[in-house]
């Protein structure tokens, strides 16, 4: 009972994700959408299958790949965002708050961003 | 139709909805979020399979499958950034 609701609720927040990464109008916010609803919708789908079989042999490797992909969906976010916001304009050594260059030909200061 | 087939099935449904900004995104970048996406829901019915079918082999290239996203995806946003590789 408990791993059908938990299948259901994953399959629900799976749903968000693409849903979100369908309609929202910016790159950050289908990486906000996709981000925090993917990996959560499959921790739930995983989590289900695992009450569902019991503890054996599979159920180890199902955990690894869970473990796995918990680890690594933030920092594959992080690294689409941060490709994305380089890409726009910024330089590497400015703070991302404070993206104004100081460009040295003529001493002025312009905006990049 | 047991519980994993059904599940399958709507995890297909949720990746063609997923997969629209993979075929027509504006930037590269919404191809990447959505190829991100989709590589999981692929994993999650790779291994429903397995279950469905009680054979072990699945899992294993389940497991290739994500390591080799997760690298693949790092290697084409480095290429992206304009930075060296290591």
């Amino acid at each position: 009972m408990i791993s059908l609701f938990l299948i259901s609720l994953g399959c629900v927040m799976m749903f968000t994700a693409a849903l979100g990464v369908f309609r929202f109008t910016d790159i950050y916010m289908r990486l906000h959408a996709s981000g925090k609803a993917g990996t959560g919708g499959m921790i739930a789908i995983l989590t289900g299958v695992l009450l569902r079989i019991g503890l054996n042999q599979i159920s180890g490797k199902i955990f690894l790949i869970m473990v796995f992909i918990l680890f690594t969906g933030p920092i594959t976010a992080h690294a689409i965002g941060r490709a994305a916001h380089v890409h726009s304009g910024a330089t590497d050594n400015v703070p991302f708050h404070d993206v104004g260059v100081e460009t040295e030909e003529d001493g002025g200061e312009e905006h990049v961003d | 139709m047991s519980l994993y087939t059904a599940t399958s099935v709507i995890l297909v449904f949720i990746a063609m909805l997923a997969s629209y900004r993979l075929f027509l995104g504006p930037s590269i970048y919404d191809r990447l979020v959505s190829l991100n996406v989709v590589g999981v829901i692929i994993t999650i019915i790779l291994i429903l399979i397995s279950v469905e079918t009680d054979l072990g082999l699945y899992l294993d290239i389940a497991l290739s499958f994500v390591m080799l996203d997760f690298v693949g995806t790092m290697a084409m946003v480095k290429y992206l950034e304009g930075g060296e590789f290591v």
